[in-house]
């Protein structure tokens, strides 16, 4: 990839990350993974099945909500019920071994001891409905969730991040908000 | 436009049986501190029923006067706040920010009510007990500030309804634990900026009064005197 010099009446704004600053941070990016292949996603976290998001969102084109089905009810977006994979894993790819994994659990009565990946502090209320009724793409706290395997946090959620986007939509920044 | 959240409280309904400081205790997770800790005046209460005894026994009465945070308009302990951690908020209220509290005790030293307690250590709650724990606030560690809020998470609740249904927020949606728990329904809350909130109509009783008016902190919270003799 070749850096373009933008246009000399072209005014760059910092914060738009098109044109050529992004060609500066596409080049970066690459060359990062390109170095530390691994450095795009934060550390992931070990879970029982190697469920993997790419399969069921990118390939399979299933809207978030179809597993994360209380997001726009709740504040939690929830984990999805070992029913809920069966309703489809009952009958679709029962010979992969980590589809078998999840029969086994099913036979058994028990639920997927999945290990919490995103987690904020005690001292954070984030209801997830009031986002999605915002129309808030799931990306856009989760970058790159729909091509990861098991869930990943690429974001590092600083109060910053959630104060760019409340300033930008005017909506209330108020402490009490989320804080109590 | 944006509420203004009060309370009324009948001391002529108040029986003195403290269901709303249970009822607070177990909504907002306030850590019982034991014996000893209250001997030293760190009982954690956010709400608290004073008892003050009129006239001589035989004649003795016991007066009840339960004391929450007074949500004052023009509140002392926000002015004292080195960190901005306790202010004024939309609605009006008097807000305590956990997460940017630095334990200065500058605002319970300052508040003429004395409604604000500290977070001397870190509660732990035992178990079974940490199943009783409310996910819908924080449990505040140590050496953190702590107070009445009229329920927060309570108004946030029911404002996320009404906006998921497109409407305002209706009278009486707004329930804080203790006013939903008094037996005798001595206590009241509502929207003030509505003319025909309940609350509205109560405070215009002529029996009204606020706990150190003189001061001028403009409490949200209101009294409907005691009338001597009527009905006891």
């Amino acid at each position: 990839m070749t850096r373009k010099r933008p246009p000399a009446a072209r005014r760059i704004d910092p914060l738009d990350a098109s044109g050529y600053l992004r060609d500066v941070a596409i080049t970066c990016l690459a060359l990062t993974l390109l170095l530390f292949p691994g450095a795009a996603f934060a550390e992931t976290v070990p879970q029982p099945i190697a469920y993997s998001h790419k399969i069921h969102v990118t390939d399979y084109k299933l809207n978030c909500r179809f597993c994360h089905s209380s997001a726009n009810k709740s504040q939690y977006a929830n984990i999805p019920s070992v029913e809920k994979c069966m309703m489809c894993h009952r009958s679709i790819a029962t010979d992969r071994p980590e589809v078998k994994k999840i029969a086994r659990y099913w036979n058994g009565k028990k639920p997927i001891p999945w290990n919490k990946v995103i987690d904020v502090p005690n001292f954070v209320y984030f209801p997830h409905k009031k986002m999605v009724s915002a129309g808030i793409p799931c990306l856009t706290c989760h970058p790159g969730m729909d091509q990861a395997g098991t869930a990943v946090q690429n974001l590092e959620f600083g109060m910053g991040f959630c104060m760019d986007c409340h300033r930008k939509k005017k909506v209330s920044i108020d402490c009490w908000t989320c804080h109590y | 436009m944006s509420p203004k959240w009060a309370m009324a409280i009948d001391l002529d309904r108040c029986t003195g049986c403290g269901a709303c400081v249970v009822a607070c205790v177990a909504e907002n997770n306030i850590p019982v501190v034991g014996e000893a800790e209250v001997e030293k005046g760190r009982l954690m209460q956010w709400l608290r029923v004073a008892r003050y005894w009129d006239g001589e026994y035989p004649e003795a009465q016991a007066i009840y006067l339960p004391v929450p945070c007074m949500q004052c308009e023009r509140a002392p302990c926000e002015t004292v706040c080195p960190v901005y951690a306790t202010y004024h908020n939309e609605d009006g209220l008097n807000a305590m920010v956990y997460n940017r509290c630095v334990g200065t005790r500058y605002c319970a030293n300052n508040c003429p009510y004395s409604v604000r307690v500290f977070n001397w250590y870190d509660h732990k709650w035992e178990k079974p007990l940490d199943e009783q724990l409310s996910p819908d606030l924080t449990t505040r560690s140590r050496g953190v500030m702590e107070k009445c809020t009229f329920c927060i998470q309570r108004i946030r609740r029911a404002k996320e309804t009404a906006a998921g249904e497109m409407r305002e927020i209706r009278d009486g949606e707004v329930v804080p634990a203790c006013v939903q728990t008094c037996p005798p329904g001595a206590l009241l809350f509502g929207d003030l900026s509505d003319p025909h909130s309940g609350i509205t109509r109560k405070l215009k009783d002529p029996r009204r009064f606020r706990l150190m008016e003189h001061l001028g902190t403009e409490p949200r919270v209101a009294y409907l005197k005691r009338q001597k003799g009527a009905g006891r």
